[in-house]
Order: C-alpha cells, then sequence, then structure tokens
C-alpha cells in the first residue's frame, strides 16, 4: 500500500484514512467488520477463520460482509467468483470438466488464492467446493487489492490524487483539478490478475465473443 | 360458510393470461411450444447505457380494451375509485378479464354470492414515481414528512399503488364477487398459495367458485437494484433469449419477468349444471416449509419433496401416475440442483420416467404470478397432450439429470401432472393436476375426508403489544392506555402526538436466530416472539411443532423508505434532479444488500418457521389489516376440515412506517393534534394463537382457552360494508345467543355507528367491545387483540358465546364465533 505523505491528509477523509492504513490495520478492520457481521466477537474472528466453514457463514452474510467492507474502505470489491470469471476469461473447458475443476483451473485457483494451504486444492475437487477455502485473510488479500488500486488511481486531467467528495460516501474526485474520478472496478481488478496468472501458467485467453459462442452452441 | 363435510371436485373452467409470451393464454401457449423466449433488453433503465437489464416484459400500451360485461364501463387503467392503477393491477385485470370470458361467466344470470377471488400478488414502494419529486423529498439523507404528506395528498395513487391487498378487492368488486377475497404473499410460491387455498376453500364447501391466480410487475429499478444486489439474477448473458437456462450448467441466475394468469376455479356440479367447458381438474395441493434459510434453499430438498408427496397424498394419486413436472426451474444454481434432488427423493425410481420443463425458459420468472401462469400451462399441457419445453438446455450438468423436455416440445398421453413453485424464505407449494375428458366426472375418486366435521379449540396464545411483550404483562397493563406516548419526531412533525410502539421488546434475547435477527424487521420479530409465547403455552411436543400448520396476516408494506436516502441522494446531479447515470454509478452501491429479504411481506411468517422449526402447511395472507384474522379463520377451517390437527395462526403490523401512517393520515383516520378527540393512536404489534383438533387437545390434557364454532368472511364495496358486517356476523353466530361481541372501535362516527348499528341489528342490547382505545390502532395485530380479548374474557367465564369481528375500510369483513370451552357443554357443532 502506497501512503506517500499520509499526515498531510485530513482525517475526515475516509478514503484516504482508508489508503493509509498498514496491512495491520486492515487486517483489524476488516476482522471487525467480519465479527459484527456476524454477531461475534472480534477474538472470536481470526485471519485464518473460514466464513463457510469455521464461522458459518451464509449467503446473505457474504453480501452482508462484502457491502460493508466497500462502505468502510470506500473501494469496489469484486462480486462474480473466481472461478465463474476464470471460465469467463479462459473458456469454461480448460478450467471446469463436468462437476469438477481440472489441473489447470485448480493451478489458477492456488495462484490467485495464495493465501489458502496448498493442502487444499486436491486433485478432483468439485466446483461447490471453491468456497470453503475462502477465509478472513482472503478478503484481507482483496481489500488490501482494492486499496492498492486506489492509491495508484490519479486524475486522468491533471494526474493529481484522489480524495472523497465530501458528504457522498462512494464518490472520489481530483485532490487537485476536483475533476470526478472513478473508483477502480474490483470486477477489474479480478481480471487483469486473472490475466496475469494465465500469463504465467500458459493458459491462452480465450476471446470474449469466442467465450460467448462456446456457452451458448448446443 | 358452508361447513358441510362432503367432498367436492375442483375443475378449471377458465383461463386468462398476459405474458411475455402472448397478451393472451392462446398465444401464449403456442410461442410456448413454439419455442419462442420473451426475454429482451428492458429500457426500466431509461435510455441509459449501463447498467443493461433483461427482462420478460409486456407491452402493456398494446393491450386489447377490456370485454367481460361484469366490468363494462371501467377501463383497465383507473380503478374504481378514481385512481390510475399499477402495473401489477392492470395485468391482472386483463387476465382476469380473459378468464372470465373463457370461462362464460357472462352468461351466467346470477353468481353464488360466496364466490370469490384468491390472487397472489407483490407489495413494493415503486421508488420511480417518486424521482421526479426527489430534491424537495430528500431532507439530507431521510425522506421529509411533511413534504412527502404534501406530495401524496396531491398525488394520492402514490400510496394507492403500493397496496397489493386493492388489486384482490379491485377485481371482487368489478366481477360482484361478495365472498373472500384473499391476497397470498409468499414470494415466488404467491399464486401457488393462493390456487392452492381456492382449490382447497372449493373442496370443502366453502363457495363453487373462485377467481383465483397471480400478477407481479417487479422490473422497477429498486426492484431489479434488489434481486441483482443479492446475486439472483442472471448476469452473464450475452444474448437476452439465452439467460434463462434451467437447469443447464452455465445458468447463473433467473430473469426477472411480468405478467399475470387467471383462473376460474369450479366446484364440479356447479360447472356441469351450467354446461361450462372443463380444461382439468385439480386434484390436490400440498405445501410446506423449509424452515431453514432465508434465500437458499435445502441442500436436500427436504421442504421440496415434502409438498410434492403431501400434494400427491392429498390428490390421492399413486406418485407414479405423475408423467409431467411443470418444474419451479428458476435458472438459479441452487433451485434447479436441489429440485433436481427433490423430485428423485419424492419420486424414486419413477423420476427416470417422468418428463420435466421450466417453462421459465421462455418467460422468465413472473414472481407472484409464476404458479398461476405455470398451472395454466400444466392444464393446456394435460388438455392438449403436448409438453412445452426447456429452451437453453446447451451443457448437461451432472447434478441436473432428469428428462427435462429439451428445446422442443413433446407430445405425451400422461393423465396427472404437477406444478412445482419454491419461495424466498422458503415456503414450497405443489399443485395436482388430473387430464379431463368427457365423462371424467363418472370415474370414482379416492378421497380421504373426515366423517364429521371436527371441533376446534384454542390451546395456545402469545401477544407482543404497545401494553406488554407477552400475554401476562399485556393483561397486566389493559386498563392502562399506551395511547399517551409520545410519538416518534418523524411521526410528531405530521401532528400526530401519539405512537402506540412497543416498548421493552428486545429481540436479542427474543430470537435465538442470527440471520433472524440480522434481517428481520421490528414488526417481523414482534410476530417470531408472540409465535414463540404461543407454543410454549400450548405445551406441544416437538415433533407436534415441526408438523403443525402455520397461518399468517401480514402487514402489507414493511419497509423504510430512508434506506433509500442515502443512495438517492448520491443520484441527484447538478441540476438536483434524480440522475440513473449517477444512479448506477454511485446510488446503487449505497443501498444495502439485504433491503429486499429484510421488507419481504412473508418475513414474519418463514421467520417464525425457522425460529421454532415449523415445516408443515402454510399460507401468508396479505390482505390488509383483517390478514390476521383471516389467517385464524383458514386454520380453523382446515382443522375443522380433517386437513390439519394442530396449527400456529396469528399476525403482526406496524403502522408507525412513514408510508402507512400517511395512509392513515390522509384518510382522516388517524388521531392528530387538531382533533385529539378524533380516531385512533396509531400502533404496532402481533398476536398468535395455537388452534387444535379438539380431541388431540383433550387427548393430550392440553389447557383449553375456548372454542371455536364457525367463521366467515365477506367482501364488498366500501358502500356496501354495513351489508357485508352483518352478513358476516349473522353467518357466524348463525342460530346461537351470543353474549359479547369484541370489534374494531376506531373512534370514527361512521365505522362506530356501524359496528353498533350492527350490533343492534344482530342482537339488540350488545355493546361492542374493543381494546383499540388501549393498545391504539395496530393494523394486522388489532382484530387478534380483539381475539385475544375475547379468549381471555371467555377463559375467565365472564363471556360464553363472543362473537370477533373486524371491517377494515370496509372492504373485508370477518366474524368469528367462540364459546366457553368447559367439557360439560353439549357440542351443538
Amino acid at each position: 500500500m502506497k501512503t506517500t505523505q499520509p499526515d498531510q491528509q485530513p482525517v475526515s477523509d475516509p478514503f484516504r484514512a482508508a489508503m493509509a492504513m498498514d496491512r495491520a490495520g486492515v487486517q483489524e478492520r476488516t476482522i471487525a467488520v467480519v465479527a459484527r457481521c456476524l454477531d461475534r466477537k472480534p477474538g472470536e474472528v481470526q485471519l485464518s477463520s473460514t466464513l463457510w466453514g469455521d464461522l458459518d457463514a451464509e449467503s446473505l452474510d457474504m453480501l452482508d460482509i462484502v457491502y460493508s467492507l466497500e462502505r468502510s474502505f470506500v473501494i469496489c470489491l469484486p462480486r462474480l467468483n473466481l472461478l465463474q470469471r476464470a471460465t469467463d476469461i479462459f473458456g469454461e473447458s480448460p478450467i471446469v470438466q463436468g462437476s469438477a475443476i481440472t489441473a489447470k483451473g485448480l493451478a489458477v485457483l492456488k495462484a490467485s488464492m495464495p493465501e489458502v494451504p496448498e493442502s487444499f486444492f486436491q486433485s478432483n475437487m468439485k466446483v461447490h467446493e471453491v468456497r470453503k477455502a475462502v477465509s478472513v485473510g482472503s478478503l484481507v488479500r482483496v481489500v488490501v487489492r482494492c486499496l492498492d488500486a486506489n492509491a495508484a488511481l490519479r486524475c486522468k486531467v491533471c494526474q493529481g490524487e484522489p480524495r472523497q467528495v465530501p458528504d457522498f460516501p462512494m464518490e472520489i474526485c481530483c485532490t487537485q483539478c476536483g475533476a470526478a474520478m472513478e473508483l477502480p472496478s474490483g470486477e477489474d481488478i479480478v481480471i487483469s490478475d486473472l490475466l496475469r496468472v494465465g500469463t504465467e501458467l500458459g493458459i491462452p485467453r480465450v476471446d470474449a465473443a469466442a467465450a460467448t459462442t462456446e456457452a451458448s452452441e448446443t | 360458510m358452508s361447513t358441510g363435510n362432503g367432498h367436492r371436485r375442483v375443475v378449471i373452467t377458465g383461463m386468462g393470461a398476459v405474458t411475455p409470451l402472448g397478451h393472451d393464454m392462446d398465444s401464449t401457449w403456442a410461442n410456448l411450444l413454439q419455442g419462442k423466449s420473451g426475454i429482451r433488453l428492458i429500457r426500466q433503465y431509461g435510455e441509459l447505457t449501463t447498467p443493461r437489464h433483461i427482462a420478460g416484459q409486456v407491452a402493456i400500451e398494446e393491450l386489447a380494451p377490456l370485454q367481460s360485461g361484469s366490468a363494462p364501463s371501467h377501463g383497465a387503467t383507473t380503478s374504481l375509485s378514481g385512481l390510475p392503477l399499477g402495473r401489477a393491477a392492470i395485468l391482472a385485470l386483463h387476465a382476469a378479464d380473459q378468464a372470465w370470458r373463457h370461462a362464460h361467466l357472462d352468461e351466467l344470470s346470477t353468481l353464488p354470492h360466496t364466490a370469490g377471488v384468491c390472487i397472489g400478488a407483490s407489495t413494493f414502494p415503486i421508488v420511480e414515481d417518486r424521482l421526479g419529486h426527489l430534491s424537495q423529498l430528500l431532507d439530507g439523507n431521510r425522506w421529509d414528512p411533511i413534504r412527502y404528506a404534501a406530495l401524496c395528498r396531491q398525488e394520492p395513487w402514490l400510496l394507492n399503488q403500493s397496496d397489493a391487498a386493492g388489486i384482490a378487492s379491485e377485481l371482487s368488486v368489478r366481477y360482484g364477487l361478495t365472498g373472500p377475497s384473499i391476497t397470498a404473499q409468499a414470494a415466488c410460491t404467491s399464486a401457488t398459495q393462493a390456487l392452492g387455498h381456492a382449490f382447497q376453500s372449493i373442496r370443502r364447501g366453502d363457495m363453487p367458485l373462485m377467481l383465483a391466480g397471480g400478477t407481479d410487475s417487479m422490473l422497477s429499478m429498486m426492484c431489479v437494484t434488489g434481486f441483482s444486489l443479492l446475486g439472483s439474477l442472471s448476469q452473464r448473458w450475452s444474448e437476452p433469449e439465452r439467460a434463462s437456462r434451467p437447469f443447464d450448467r452455465t445458468r447463473d441466475g433467473f430473469v426477472l419477468a411480468e405478467g399475470s394468469a387467471m383462473l376460474i376455479l369450479e366446484e364440479l356440479e356447479h360447472a356441469l349444471a351450467r354446461g361450462a367447458t372443463i380444461h382439468a381438474e385439480i386434484a390436490g395441493y400440498g405445501s410446506s416449509c423449509d424452515a431453514y434459510r432465508f434465500t437458499d434453499m435445502h441442500p436436500d430438498g427436504g421442504g421440496a419433496v415434502m409438498a410434492m408427496r403431501s400434494a400427491m397424498q392429498d390428490a390421492s394419486i399413486a406418485m407414479d401416475r405423475v408423467g409431467y413436472i411443470n418444474a419451479h426451474g428458476t435458472s438459479t444454481p441452487l433451485n434447479d440442483s436441489t429440485e433436481t434432488a427433490a423430485i428423485r427423493r419424492a419420486f424414486g425410481a419413477h423420476a427416470d420416467r417422468l418428463a420435466v420443463s421450466s417453462t421459465k425458459s421462455q418467460m422468465g420468472h413472473l414472481l407472484c404470478a409464476a404458479g398461476a401462469i405455470e398451472l395454466a400451462v400444466t392444464a393446456l399441457a394435460l388438455r392438449d397432450g403436448i409438453l412445452p419445453p426447456t429452451l437453453n438446455l446447451d451443457f448437461p450438468d451432472p447434478a441436473c439429470d432428469l428428462d427435462y423436455i429439451p428445446w422442443k416440445p413433446r407430445a405425451s398421453d400422461t393423465t396427472v401432472a404437477i406444478s412445482n413453485s419454491f419461495g424466498f424464505g422458503g415456503q414450497n407449494g405443489c399443485l395436482v393436476l388430473r387430464r379431463w375428458k368427457t365423462g371424467s366426472e363418472k370415474n370414482a375418486v379416492a378421497v380421504s375426508v373426515p366423517a364429521m366435521p371436527r371441533r376446534v379449540v384454542i390451546t395456545g396464545l402469545g401477544v407482543v403489544s404497545p401494553l406488554g411483550v407477552n400475554v401476562h404483562a399485556h393483561i397486566a397493563a389493559r386498563e392502562k392506555s399506551a395511547c399517551t406516548r409520545p410519538a416518534p419526531a418523524g411521526i410528531a412533525t405530521l401532528d400526530i402526538p401519539h405512537a402506540c410502539s412497543v416498548l421493552e421488546f428486545d429481540a436479542g434475547s427474543a430470537i435465538r436466530n442470527r440471520m433472524l435477527r440480522k434481517i428481520l424487521t421490528r414488526a417481523a420479530s414482534y410476530a417470531v416472539s408472540a409465535a414463540g409465547e404461543a407454543i410454549a403455552s400450548a405445551a406441544l411436543e416437538p415433533t407436534e411443532v415441526e408438523t403443525a400448520s402455520l397461518f399468517v396476516g401480514s402487514l402489507g408494506l414493511d419497509q423504510d423508505l430512508d434506506l433509500f436516502g442515502e443512495a438517492l441522494k448520491a443520484s441527484l446531479d447538478a441540476e438536483n434532479e434524480f440522475s440513473y447515470e449517477r444512479y448506477s454509478r454511485y446510488g446503487k452501491g449505497l443501498i444495502d444488500p439485504l433491503f429486499l429479504v429484510k421488507s419481504l411481506p412473508n418475513a414474519g411468517l418463514c421467520g417464525t418457521a425457522i425460529e421454532h422449526q415449523i415445516l408443515g402447511p402454510n399460507l401468508n395472507i396479505m390482505s390488509g389489516p383483517a390478514s390476521g384474522l383471516l389467517a385464524f379463520a383458514s386454520a380453523f377451517q382446515q382443522i375443522q376440515s380433517g386437513a390439519t390437527t394442530v396449527a400456529l395462526a396469528g399476525g403482526y403490523d406496524s403502522t408507525l412506517q412513514l408510508e402507512l401512517v400517511l395512509t392513515h393520515l390522509l384518510e382522516g383516520r388517524a388521531t392528530t393534534g387538531a382533533e385529539p378527540d378524533r380516531g385512533y393512536v396509531l400502533g404496532e404489534g402481533a398476536a398468535f394463537f395455537v388452534l387444535e383438533d379438539r380431541t388431540h387437545a383433550e387427548a393430550r390434557q392440553a389447557t383449553i382457552y375456548a372454542e371455536i364454532t364457525a367463521v366467515a368472511h365477506a367482501h364488498s364495496a366500501p358502500a356496501s360494508a354495513a351489508e357485508g358486517l352483518y352478513q358476516v356476523a349473522r353467518e357466524a353466530s348463525a342460530d346461537i345467543q351470543i353474549d359479547a361481541i369484541f370489534g374494531d372501535g376506531l373512534n370514527l362516527p361512521e365505522e362506530d355507528e356501524m359496528e353498533a348499528q350492527t350490533a343492534l341489528r344482530l342482537q339488540p342490547k350488545l355493546a361492542v367491545r374493543s381494546l383499540t382505545r388501549s393498545t391504539g390502532y395496530c393494523g394486522v395485530a388489532s382484530p387478534l387483540f380483539s381475539m385475544l380479548e375475547a379468549v381471555l374474557a371467555t377463559r375467565a367465564g365472564e363471556v360464553t358465546r363472543p362473537l370477533v369481528w373486524t371491517s377494515d375500510h370496509g372492504r373485508h369483513h370477518v366474524a368469528v364465533a367462540l364459546r366457553s370451552a368447559n367439557p360439560g357443554m353439549p357440542s351443538d357443532v
């Protein structure tokens, strides 16, 4: 996370304040958000706690957690799950066969979720089992990634840094010229990260039109 | 209402539909068989580029004018009271018009006076209608009550269109149907519940004819937002026609659609006597509750299995006679695999011999109307011997391994088919249809009906009221009044100085389930708590609770408009006008993704089922303030006819939300500072009762508080309210000498006079008792507080034959007669 001159930023700007947090701060706040959403004491939530397993979260909790993290850190988190996005980018058959994940699919997941213990990714793993890997640490990774993207953002007009528009929680603008700026999209971040992983692993991208054709051919 | 015990057969004699596939039933059916799709890009977001949305939309402006003689002078776009109607109401009027003509009911010289309406419908404030006034309505992140009141005074239809119960009333009055007028609300199972309830009512002999079905139009901005934030909608589509892909491995959510289907359900002898054409026979209905989670089906599909099995059992037809299932098949990853697993569990090896299809692949999901159009389609499949296909089945999913009739319709001589519906909240419904051929009336039909109507008693009580959060506290405070409590600031600014809020209610200690504590509104929490007290006071065994039936009357609108304040404020542009572009870029992300779940009108029922693990048949009635007493009456009828042994019945409401406060204020009913002696103080609360077959209650030596002897329900236009109330009071009290009346006591000159006159007409020297001056007017809960009063007075020996009645805004009239449970009393039921 890039925080060049945090002291110069007004404390009342939650957007800049979040960008200025160190990793420990992000972890602490993420744990607090998760604990509040799941009605647990912060002490019961660890970085390694899995959401669906250890913390017994339901799908509605996940929506609540993602929304609360976005509001808290002023970020835009991805919604579509990683595996679905991977099949969009690399095509269905290289990633999933029937209800099981292919070796390539597993390699993509491993590279994309470094916080998950290697042993979790067993060959022949089923599609619906992936979510069992998601831990509080996974959330922290994605939050940090989005905060990094926020910090790297520059005004298209004058290259100025972004700040929050006062009174508008999810709106940002340039600190120098005041031009409207847009929060980096979590979906775009996932796509660019997956493309990088694909390049590293030598999995070619299927262009969007081709992927669509594959998905709609009888 | 008849308490006869004969078993009647129920047939479909008319059908009408307005769907994304056609403006009538015939064109919808023809397009289904041709494999067409009704899903397109929609323009709900104006001319905006992103986000684009798809849906099954009806070109409402192209619909032909209404034709049936029963509503000759009224168009389809204006209500009988002269206000513009919402889309769901317009669609319903068109579908009903078609069904009425299809059944040739115009040719009937007189309608049976018990004939009624029973439909599924939704409720939702259409925020779009308020967008033009947004800059003046918003005060920071909140709605300004005074300016909103001024707007609603100018444009009264704004409040009117959020009132889903009004659609059934409109149909009742237009078609001269004076029997029950019920709106069922069970999310996506609504229409199936409505049809199931209508079917059961006709079969019991309550009436010979019902207009039943469903209508829905939830394509507005906030509805699309709500479902989309929940991740329920298909998003990975590139061609709209391909997005709804039930049972396909690449399915990723459902596609919203609007429309309506209405059916004429008729008692067989009545249909034959008038020479009606019969299209199919409804043979059985099954209902269950998952009691698991709000938006996730239980992975083993237990609730769905129970609905299908109990429907077949109800029809007395062997499972292996079923040849076709019109599946719920939403195209969400979880529903389709769970439904498949449930069909396998319910039908065993026979699952591989039956055909299943989801017509949602072509029409999308009509939500509260889905069960109606799907039942109509199933009836046509049996009649014409051809099964509609499932479109977009390209990639087989190992978890969906049945015969789904991919792409092309199939000829079939199957004689029995079922239609499934499963809703948000966990309510499941299944209807069984039997093919009808000339001469089918002569076929012997096996049924199980009790030889004698069962006697029904009350064995459990629970309440959360402004007087107290349990029965003990409520009774202790009965002599005091909650009506002098100061109103919350927002309400007080409207010159409404007092409000009967529930005090000292702690959801944290009253509700065990963590998710329920998080998502239930206060009003729904009262329901869960009051239901729990009733169950505990009845001392039922856990297995009896698990199999009990659950009947709930729910409030119409359970939503706080302030939920959207922040998002709408962020959507104003430089000119202070609402901008769709700003809404999708900045506004949407500020909306709580759970708001739709939090405002489900069936949340009280489903929360109660989840908290107390009640898996049995259920019905959620959303017909305005009479809903709770209607739920109570329905529970009585089910037990009396032997369909169930133990039922939990009640209701909940809060009239303290801005939209509702305005409704009562603008109608001149709420007490204001200017007129402190007129009208009622607004309040909130819930009350529940355990109803039980007397034999069962006696066998387990339960405390019996009172016996219910009769119920009656009628609907009228407001102008005929006095006659309506008198009619139900007469019917429920029959020939007996009642000794007390527990009524509404609204402190309004006309209403009070009507109650007094009705009492006088019924039996001289009887005053109407009411608790409204102590509890305030608590909507659905108030008639149930009357019931609680009557039960307690009966138990105490203070009265022996009380009558409880309610008459809301002059539309629904319900009466229930009780008597002391003294076992020495001779039975004269």
